[in-house]
Protein backbone atom coordinates (compact mmCIF):
# COMPACT_ATOMS: atom_id res chain seq x y z
CA UNK A 1 0.00 0.00 0.00
CA UNK A 2 1.67 3.47 -0.91
CA UNK A 3 -0.03 6.53 -0.43
CA UNK A 4 3.06 8.95 -0.94
CA UNK A 5 1.49 11.55 -3.07
CA UNK A 6 -0.82 11.93 0.12
CA UNK A 7 1.71 12.74 1.68
CA UNK A 8 3.34 15.17 0.39
CA UNK A 9 0.47 17.13 -0.02
CA UNK A 10 -0.33 16.76 3.76
CA UNK A 11 3.30 18.24 4.50
CA UNK A 12 2.16 21.57 3.24
CA UNK A 13 -0.47 21.47 6.01
CA UNK A 14 1.84 22.33 8.64
CA UNK A 15 3.72 25.12 6.70
CA UNK A 16 0.64 26.27 5.93
CA UNK A 17 -0.44 26.53 9.44
CA UNK A 18 2.71 28.18 10.25
CA UNK A 19 2.15 30.98 7.52
CA UNK A 20 -1.52 31.57 8.63
CA UNK A 21 -0.57 31.59 11.94
CA UNK A 22 2.18 34.32 11.65
CA UNK A 23 0.24 36.39 9.40
CA UNK A 24 -2.76 36.40 12.09
CA UNK A 25 -0.43 37.00 15.01
CA UNK A 26 -1.45 40.15 16.85
CA UNK A 27 0.13 42.00 19.60
CA UNK A 28 -0.48 40.05 22.74
CA UNK A 29 -0.12 41.75 26.35
CA UNK A 30 1.43 39.37 28.70
CA UNK A 31 -1.72 40.13 30.72
CA UNK A 32 -3.91 39.05 28.00
CA UNK A 33 -2.41 35.33 28.02
CA UNK A 34 -4.13 34.29 30.87
CA UNK A 35 -5.92 31.31 29.21
CA UNK A 36 -2.93 30.20 27.49
CA UNK A 37 -1.19 29.56 30.80
CA UNK A 38 -4.18 27.16 31.67
CA UNK A 39 -3.33 23.35 32.59
CA UNK A 40 -5.30 22.32 30.26
CA UNK A 41 -3.45 24.40 27.27
CA UNK A 42 -0.34 22.96 27.89
CA UNK A 43 1.09 20.77 25.25
CA UNK A 44 1.25 17.95 27.60
CA UNK A 45 -1.10 18.29 30.56
CA UNK A 46 -0.44 15.34 31.69
CA UNK A 47 2.96 13.98 31.04
CA UNK A 48 2.76 10.45 32.95
CA UNK A 49 -0.11 9.69 30.51
CA UNK A 50 1.56 11.11 27.63
CA UNK A 51 4.65 8.85 28.06
CA UNK A 52 2.68 6.13 28.41
CA UNK A 53 0.89 6.12 25.31
CA UNK A 54 3.87 7.32 23.43
CA UNK A 55 5.41 3.79 24.90
CA UNK A 56 2.75 1.67 23.95
CA UNK A 57 2.55 3.13 20.23
CA UNK A 58 6.37 2.96 20.36
CA UNK A 59 6.22 -0.56 20.25
CA UNK A 60 2.90 -1.48 18.39
CA UNK A 61 3.65 0.75 15.69
CA UNK A 62 5.69 0.71 12.73
CA UNK A 63 6.65 4.71 13.10
CA UNK A 64 7.70 6.98 16.09
CA UNK A 65 8.81 10.30 16.63
CA UNK A 66 7.62 13.63 18.45
CA UNK A 67 9.25 16.80 19.61
CA UNK A 68 11.64 15.49 21.93
CA UNK A 69 15.40 14.00 22.38
CA UNK A 70 13.61 10.32 22.98
CA UNK A 71 14.21 7.71 25.04
CA UNK A 72 15.75 3.72 24.86
CA UNK A 73 14.42 1.76 23.16
CA UNK A 74 12.69 -1.80 24.80
CA UNK A 75 11.86 -5.38 23.69
CA UNK A 76 8.34 -5.20 23.33
CA UNK A 77 6.97 -7.77 21.01
CA UNK B 1 -17.65 51.74 55.98
CA UNK B 2 -15.98 51.45 52.63
CA UNK B 3 -15.46 54.28 50.33
CA UNK B 4 -16.73 53.37 46.36
CA UNK B 5 -12.73 54.07 45.71
CA UNK B 6 -11.67 51.69 47.88
CA UNK B 7 -14.27 48.71 46.18
CA UNK B 8 -13.11 50.13 43.39
CA UNK B 9 -9.25 49.51 44.68
CA UNK B 10 -10.27 46.50 46.12
CA UNK B 11 -11.69 44.35 43.46
CA UNK B 12 -9.04 45.66 41.20
CA UNK B 13 -6.36 43.86 43.91
CA UNK B 14 -8.29 40.67 44.15
CA UNK B 15 -8.64 40.50 40.18
CA UNK B 16 -4.63 41.16 40.15
CA UNK B 17 -3.84 38.59 42.35
CA UNK B 18 -6.27 36.21 40.77
CA UNK B 19 -3.98 35.90 37.68
CA UNK B 20 -1.78 33.20 37.66
CA UNK B 21 2.07 33.60 38.38
CA UNK B 22 2.30 31.58 34.94
CA UNK B 23 0.58 33.78 33.23
CA UNK B 24 2.37 36.43 33.46
CA UNK B 25 5.18 35.12 31.63
CA UNK B 26 3.70 32.68 28.89
CA UNK B 27 1.94 29.38 28.50
CA UNK B 28 4.53 27.93 25.79
CA UNK B 29 7.49 27.76 28.55
CA UNK B 30 7.79 28.91 32.41
CA UNK B 31 10.75 29.87 32.67
CA UNK B 32 11.27 30.00 36.59
CA UNK B 33 11.20 26.46 38.24
CA UNK B 34 8.43 24.88 39.99
CA UNK B 35 7.65 26.53 43.18
CA UNK B 36 6.22 23.01 44.81
CA UNK B 37 7.57 19.48 44.65
CA UNK B 38 4.66 17.50 42.59
CA UNK B 39 4.90 13.51 42.85
CA UNK B 40 2.75 11.83 41.19
CA UNK B 41 1.36 7.89 40.56
CA UNK B 42 -0.33 6.07 37.71
CA UNK B 43 -1.40 2.46 37.70
CA UNK B 44 -2.31 1.14 34.55
CA UNK B 45 -3.88 -2.07 33.26
CA UNK B 46 -3.14 -2.86 29.58
CA UNK B 47 -4.63 -5.71 28.55
CA UNK B 48 -4.80 -7.20 24.32
CA UNK B 49 -7.76 -9.31 22.95
CA UNK B 50 -7.66 -12.69 22.45
CA UNK B 51 -6.82 -14.18 18.90
CA UNK B 52 -9.47 -16.14 17.06
CA UNK B 53 -8.65 -19.91 16.85
CA UNK B 54 -9.29 -19.87 13.24
CA UNK B 55 -6.37 -17.12 12.72
CA UNK B 56 -3.52 -18.90 14.56
CA UNK B 57 -1.99 -21.92 12.60
CA UNK B 58 -0.40 -24.10 15.71
CA UNK B 59 -3.59 -23.67 18.13
CA UNK B 60 -3.62 -27.18 18.29
CA UNK B 61 -0.48 -27.89 19.05
CA UNK B 62 0.78 -25.14 21.39
CA UNK B 63 0.30 -21.83 19.57
CA UNK B 64 -1.56 -19.52 22.18
CA UNK B 65 -4.15 -17.34 21.26
CA UNK B 66 -3.31 -15.25 24.55
CA UNK B 67 -2.12 -11.85 23.99
CA UNK B 68 -0.11 -9.50 26.08
CA UNK B 69 -1.66 -8.40 30.14
CA UNK B 70 0.68 -5.46 30.97
CA UNK B 71 0.02 -4.37 34.68
CA UNK B 72 1.87 -0.48 34.61
CA UNK B 73 3.22 1.30 37.75
CA UNK B 74 4.89 4.53 37.11
CA UNK B 75 5.76 7.07 39.94
CA UNK B 76 7.15 10.83 38.94
CA UNK B 77 8.78 13.33 41.29
CA UNK B 78 9.23 16.93 39.98
CA UNK B 79 11.13 19.24 42.44
CA UNK B 80 12.47 22.66 42.20
CA UNK B 81 16.40 22.97 42.84
CA UNK B 82 17.80 25.89 43.96
CA UNK B 83 16.90 29.16 42.99
CA UNK B 84 17.55 28.37 38.83
CA UNK B 85 16.67 24.46 38.46
CA UNK B 86 14.48 21.85 38.61
CA UNK B 87 14.56 17.53 38.36
CA UNK B 88 11.95 15.44 37.02
CA UNK B 89 12.58 11.89 37.90
CA UNK B 90 10.05 8.88 36.28
CA UNK B 91 10.35 5.28 37.36
CA UNK B 92 7.79 3.07 35.76
CA UNK B 93 7.63 -0.54 36.47
CA UNK B 94 5.73 -3.06 34.27
CA UNK B 95 5.01 -6.52 34.51
CA UNK B 96 3.97 -8.32 31.69
CA UNK B 97 2.49 -12.19 30.36
CA UNK B 98 0.97 -13.40 27.54
CA UNK B 99 2.06 -14.61 23.96
CA UNK B 100 3.74 -12.92 20.77
CA UNK B 101 3.25 -13.96 17.18
CA UNK B 102 6.74 -15.45 16.01
CA UNK B 103 6.20 -15.69 12.17
CA UNK B 104 2.96 -16.41 9.71
CA UNK B 105 2.45 -18.72 6.78
CA UNK B 106 -0.19 -18.85 4.03
CA UNK B 107 -3.60 -20.03 4.45
CA UNK B 108 -3.46 -21.08 0.37
CA UNK B 109 -6.06 -18.91 -0.36
CA UNK B 110 -4.38 -15.35 -0.70
CA UNK B 111 -4.83 -14.85 3.36
CA UNK B 112 -1.92 -15.64 6.05
CA UNK B 113 -2.81 -17.47 9.35
CA UNK B 114 -0.26 -16.52 12.34
CA UNK B 115 2.30 -18.45 14.62
CA UNK B 116 2.43 -18.07 17.63
CA UNK B 117 4.45 -18.68 20.45
CA UNK B 118 3.33 -20.85 23.72
CA UNK B 119 1.38 -18.68 26.88
CA UNK B 120 4.17 -18.93 28.78
CA UNK B 121 6.32 -15.34 27.92
CA UNK B 122 6.65 -13.49 31.10
CA UNK B 123 8.90 -10.02 31.88
CA UNK B 124 9.49 -7.60 34.13
CA UNK B 125 10.77 -4.62 32.73
CA UNK B 126 11.98 -0.99 34.84
CA UNK B 127 12.16 2.24 33.31
CA UNK B 128 14.66 5.26 35.22
CA UNK B 129 14.17 8.55 33.27
CA UNK B 130 15.83 11.80 35.22
CA UNK B 131 15.47 14.83 33.55
CA UNK B 132 17.55 18.36 34.91
CA UNK B 133 17.18 21.79 33.91
CA UNK B 134 18.28 24.67 34.06
CA UNK B 135 15.61 28.01 33.43
CA UNK B 136 17.13 30.80 32.30
CA UNK B 137 15.65 34.94 31.72
CA UNK B 138 14.19 33.83 28.34
CA UNK B 139 14.77 29.89 28.34
CA UNK B 140 15.60 26.91 29.77
CA UNK B 141 17.95 24.01 29.07
CA UNK B 142 17.69 20.12 30.49
CA UNK B 143 20.01 17.39 30.62
CA UNK B 144 18.39 13.84 30.46
CA UNK B 145 19.67 10.91 31.43
CA UNK B 146 17.34 7.25 31.01
CA UNK B 147 18.36 3.62 31.70
CA UNK B 148 15.73 0.33 31.26
CA UNK B 149 16.32 -3.01 31.50
CA UNK B 150 13.91 -6.24 30.59
CA UNK B 151 14.75 -10.08 31.22
CA UNK B 152 17.08 -9.79 27.80
CA UNK B 153 16.75 -5.99 27.27
CA UNK B 154 18.83 -2.90 28.15
CA UNK B 155 18.93 0.34 26.80
CA UNK B 156 20.60 3.79 27.86
CA UNK B 157 19.95 7.05 26.85
CA UNK B 158 20.97 10.95 27.11
CA UNK B 159 19.69 13.80 25.58
CA UNK B 160 20.33 17.67 25.46
CA UNK B 161 17.18 20.05 25.09
CA UNK B 162 16.45 23.11 24.88
CA UNK B 163 14.35 26.30 24.15
CA UNK B 164 14.53 29.60 23.77
CA UNK B 165 11.77 32.74 23.60
CA UNK B 166 11.92 35.91 21.56
CA UNK B 167 9.52 37.92 20.48
CA UNK B 168 8.49 39.23 23.85
CA UNK B 169 7.96 35.52 24.37
CA UNK B 170 5.25 34.94 21.98
CA UNK B 171 7.67 32.92 20.04
CA UNK B 172 9.52 29.94 21.23
CA UNK B 173 12.60 27.97 19.43
CA UNK B 174 13.29 24.65 20.69
CA UNK B 175 15.62 21.93 19.93
CA UNK B 176 17.82 18.97 21.24
CA UNK B 177 20.16 16.01 20.35
CA UNK B 178 19.52 12.55 21.90
CA UNK B 179 21.32 9.35 22.21
CA UNK B 180 20.40 5.69 22.71
CA UNK B 181 21.79 2.38 23.26
CA UNK B 182 20.16 -0.76 23.47
CA UNK B 183 21.34 -4.74 23.88
CA UNK B 184 19.36 -6.97 23.28
CA UNK B 185 20.09 -10.89 24.68
CA UNK B 186 17.67 -12.99 23.86
CA UNK B 187 15.56 -16.28 25.93
CA UNK B 188 17.41 -18.99 24.29
CA UNK B 189 15.18 -21.95 23.44
CA UNK B 190 15.61 -25.72 22.82
CA UNK B 191 15.10 -26.42 19.28
CA UNK B 192 15.29 -22.50 18.12
CA UNK B 193 18.34 -20.76 16.72
CA UNK B 194 18.66 -17.28 18.22
CA UNK B 195 21.15 -14.75 18.43
CA UNK B 196 23.24 -14.58 21.41
CA UNK B 197 23.53 -10.70 21.98
CA UNK B 198 23.25 -7.78 20.12
CA UNK B 199 23.74 -3.82 20.00
CA UNK B 200 21.77 -1.24 17.94
CA UNK B 201 22.21 2.88 18.94
CA UNK B 202 19.95 5.80 17.83
CA UNK B 203 20.75 9.27 17.63
CA UNK B 204 18.12 11.96 17.38
CA UNK B 205 18.05 15.58 16.57
CA UNK B 206 15.06 17.53 16.62
CA UNK B 207 14.21 21.16 15.81
CA UNK B 208 10.54 23.09 16.25
CA UNK B 209 8.80 26.77 16.87
CA UNK B 210 6.18 27.49 19.05
CA UNK B 211 3.88 30.57 18.16
CA UNK B 212 1.45 32.31 20.22
CA UNK B 213 -1.37 33.17 17.75
CA UNK B 214 -4.15 35.52 19.92
CA UNK B 215 -4.90 35.32 23.46
CA UNK B 216 -6.67 32.19 22.92
CA UNK B 217 -4.69 29.98 20.89
CA UNK B 218 -0.70 28.39 19.96
CA UNK B 219 0.72 26.79 17.97
CA UNK B 220 3.92 23.98 17.52
CA UNK B 221 5.28 22.15 14.72
CA UNK B 222 8.96 20.38 15.07
CA UNK B 223 10.95 18.05 12.29
CA UNK B 224 12.73 15.05 14.33
CA UNK B 225 15.58 13.20 12.32
CA UNK B 226 16.04 9.64 13.99
CA UNK B 227 19.15 7.31 12.51
CA UNK B 228 19.05 3.33 14.03
CA UNK B 229 22.17 1.33 13.24
CA UNK B 230 22.74 -2.09 14.60
CA UNK B 231 20.66 -5.26 14.98
CA UNK B 232 17.32 -3.90 13.86
CA UNK B 233 15.22 -7.59 13.55
CA UNK B 234 13.10 -9.37 15.70
CA UNK B 235 15.13 -12.51 17.15
CA UNK B 236 12.36 -14.29 18.39
CA UNK B 237 10.88 -14.26 15.18
CA UNK B 238 10.76 -17.94 12.86
CA UNK B 239 12.30 -15.82 10.04
CA UNK B 240 13.14 -12.10 10.60
CA UNK B 241 15.92 -9.97 8.41
CA UNK B 242 15.83 -6.12 8.89
CA UNK B 243 18.10 -3.64 6.95
CA UNK B 244 21.08 -3.03 9.48
CA UNK B 245 19.98 0.84 9.45
CA UNK B 246 16.87 2.85 9.21
CA UNK B 247 16.52 6.71 8.64
CA UNK B 248 13.23 8.20 9.89
CA UNK B 249 11.91 11.88 9.49
CA UNK B 250 8.67 12.77 11.92
CA UNK B 251 6.57 16.48 11.42
CA UNK B 252 4.31 17.16 14.00
CA UNK B 253 2.29 19.86 14.53
CA UNK B 254 0.64 20.82 17.58
CA UNK B 255 -2.41 22.90 17.99
CA UNK B 256 -4.54 24.73 21.17
CA UNK B 257 -7.23 26.88 21.20
CA UNK B 258 -9.03 27.74 24.47
CA UNK B 259 -13.19 28.09 24.10
CA UNK B 260 -14.17 30.57 26.30
CA UNK B 261 -17.24 30.23 26.27
CA UNK B 262 -17.46 26.73 26.69
CA UNK B 263 -14.68 26.90 29.15
CA UNK B 264 -13.10 24.19 27.35
CA UNK B 265 -9.60 23.57 25.41
CA UNK B 266 -8.68 21.49 22.48
CA UNK B 267 -5.98 19.90 21.43
CA UNK B 268 -5.22 19.31 17.44
CA UNK B 269 -2.27 17.14 16.82
CA UNK B 270 -0.86 15.84 13.11
CA UNK B 271 2.44 13.76 12.94
CA UNK B 272 3.90 12.78 8.97
CA UNK B 273 6.28 10.39 9.26
CA UNK B 274 8.30 8.86 6.86
CA UNK B 275 11.39 6.76 6.73
CA UNK B 276 14.03 4.85 4.06
CA UNK B 277 11.70 1.25 4.60
CA UNK B 278 9.52 3.25 2.48
CA UNK B 279 7.12 3.55 5.36
CA UNK B 280 4.52 6.35 5.23
CA UNK B 281 2.50 7.13 8.13
CA UNK B 282 -0.32 9.71 9.36
CA UNK B 283 -0.68 10.05 12.75
CA UNK B 284 -4.41 12.76 13.98
CA UNK B 285 -4.99 13.44 17.73
CA UNK B 286 -8.27 15.55 19.28
CA UNK B 287 -8.85 15.74 22.68
CA UNK B 288 -11.56 18.05 23.97
CA UNK B 289 -10.78 19.50 27.89
CA UNK B 290 -14.10 20.15 29.17
CA UNK B 291 -14.35 21.88 32.48
CA UNK B 292 -17.34 20.84 34.37
CA UNK B 293 -16.82 22.97 37.22
CA UNK B 294 -13.64 24.48 38.87
CA UNK B 295 -12.29 21.22 40.46
CA UNK B 296 -13.66 18.69 37.72
CA UNK B 297 -12.36 18.14 33.71
CA UNK B 298 -13.63 15.62 31.86
CA UNK B 299 -11.16 14.74 28.57
CA UNK B 300 -12.76 13.17 25.68
CA UNK B 301 -10.24 11.99 22.52
CA UNK B 302 -10.21 10.90 19.11
CA UNK B 303 -6.95 9.22 17.57
CA UNK B 304 -6.60 8.14 14.08
CA UNK B 305 -3.33 6.41 12.35
CA UNK B 306 -2.49 4.90 9.03
CA UNK B 307 0.72 3.76 8.21
CA UNK B 308 1.75 1.92 4.50
CA UNK B 309 3.90 -1.44 4.63
CA UNK B 310 7.54 -1.16 4.98
CA UNK B 311 9.26 -2.12 1.46
CA UNK B 312 10.90 -5.85 2.51
CA UNK B 313 7.72 -6.79 4.58
CA UNK B 314 5.91 -10.32 3.41
CA UNK B 315 3.01 -11.19 4.39
CA UNK B 316 3.83 -14.55 5.16
CA UNK B 317 7.13 -15.88 5.89
CA UNK B 318 9.22 -17.35 2.80
CA UNK B 319 11.63 -19.59 3.43
CA UNK B 320 14.76 -19.49 1.40
CA UNK B 321 13.73 -16.10 -0.08
CA UNK B 322 17.53 -14.25 -0.52
CA UNK B 323 17.44 -10.43 1.34
CA UNK B 324 15.92 -8.73 3.93
CA UNK B 325 11.99 -9.70 4.96
CA UNK B 326 9.87 -9.72 7.73
CA UNK B 327 6.40 -10.55 8.63
CA UNK B 328 5.43 -8.57 11.64
CA UNK B 329 2.12 -6.72 11.90
CA UNK B 330 4.27 -3.58 13.18
CA UNK B 331 5.47 -2.89 9.55
CA UNK B 332 2.26 -4.32 7.50
CA UNK B 333 -0.18 -1.40 6.00
CA UNK B 334 -2.67 -0.99 8.69
CA UNK B 335 -4.77 2.00 9.64
CA UNK B 336 -6.43 2.26 13.68
CA UNK B 337 -8.25 4.45 15.91
CA UNK B 338 -8.22 4.70 19.44
CA UNK B 339 -11.09 6.51 21.87
CA UNK B 340 -10.32 7.61 24.81
CA UNK B 341 -12.32 9.09 27.96
CA UNK B 342 -10.52 10.99 31.26
CA UNK B 343 -11.79 12.51 34.14
CA UNK B 344 -9.42 14.89 36.65
CA UNK B 345 -10.86 16.15 39.85
CA UNK B 346 -8.31 18.77 40.92
CA UNK B 347 -7.71 21.51 43.53
CA UNK B 348 -5.07 23.73 44.26
CA UNK B 349 -2.66 20.94 45.12
CA UNK B 350 -4.01 17.59 44.41
CA UNK B 351 -5.30 15.69 41.27
CA UNK B 352 -6.81 12.53 40.72
CA UNK B 353 -7.11 11.06 37.37
CA UNK B 354 -9.33 8.10 36.02
CA UNK B 355 -9.10 7.59 32.51
CA UNK B 356 -10.25 4.63 29.45
CA UNK B 357 -8.63 3.90 26.02
CA UNK B 358 -9.85 1.27 23.72
CA UNK B 359 -7.56 1.00 20.53
CA UNK B 360 -9.10 -0.71 17.73
CA UNK B 361 -6.82 -1.62 14.37
CA UNK B 362 -7.47 -3.35 11.06
CA UNK B 363 -6.59 -3.07 7.08
CA UNK B 364 -10.06 -1.26 6.63
CA UNK B 365 -9.03 1.28 8.61
CA UNK B 366 -5.91 2.50 6.51
CA UNK B 367 -6.13 5.18 3.77
CA UNK B 368 -5.15 3.10 1.17
CA UNK B 369 -5.90 -0.53 -0.11
CA UNK B 370 -4.90 -2.96 2.17
CA UNK B 371 -4.90 -6.37 -0.39
CA UNK B 372 -3.63 -9.04 2.81
CA UNK B 373 -4.55 -8.29 5.98
CA UNK B 374 -2.20 -9.32 9.14
CA UNK B 375 -3.82 -11.62 11.27
CA UNK B 376 -1.97 -9.88 13.88
CA UNK B 377 -3.35 -7.05 14.30
CA UNK B 378 -3.69 -5.02 17.38
CA UNK B 379 -7.17 -4.84 19.64
CA UNK B 380 -6.09 -3.58 23.23
CA UNK B 381 -8.16 -1.51 26.14
CA UNK B 382 -6.23 0.60 28.38
CA UNK B 383 -7.14 1.61 32.28
CA UNK B 384 -5.51 4.05 34.23
CA UNK B 385 -5.94 5.05 37.83
CA UNK B 386 -3.74 7.57 39.62
CA UNK B 387 -3.19 10.88 41.54
CA UNK B 388 -1.02 14.03 41.73
CA UNK B 389 0.30 15.75 44.95
CA UNK B 390 2.13 19.31 45.50
CA UNK B 391 3.61 20.17 48.73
Amino acid sequence: MKHNSFSYKLTLFPILLIAVGAVGCAEIQPWERGELARTEMKWDPDPMKSALRDHIYFSKEGSSGGASSGGGGCGCN
Amino acid sequence: MKTEKSRTLSALTSAALAIPVAAVSNHVAADAPPTMTEVGYRYSQYQEDDLSESDVFNSDSGGSTQRYDINIHQFRVLAPAGDNYSVDATFDYETMSGASPMGTVSDGDGGALLVMSGASIEDTRMDLNVKTTRYYESGNASVIGGYSTEDDYEAFNVGLEGEKHINDKLTTLMGGVGYSDDTIEPTQKLGAIRVTEEDKYTATIFAGIAQVINAESVLQTSINYAYSDGYLSDPYKLIDQRPDSRASIAWNTRYRYYLGSLDAAVHADYRLYTDDWDMVSHTIGFEWHQNIDPNLRVIPSFRYYSQSQADFYKPSDMQGLEGDQSSDYRLSPFGAVTFGLSAVAHSYNWKVIVSAERYISGGDLALGTVETEHPGLLQYTLLTVGFDYSF
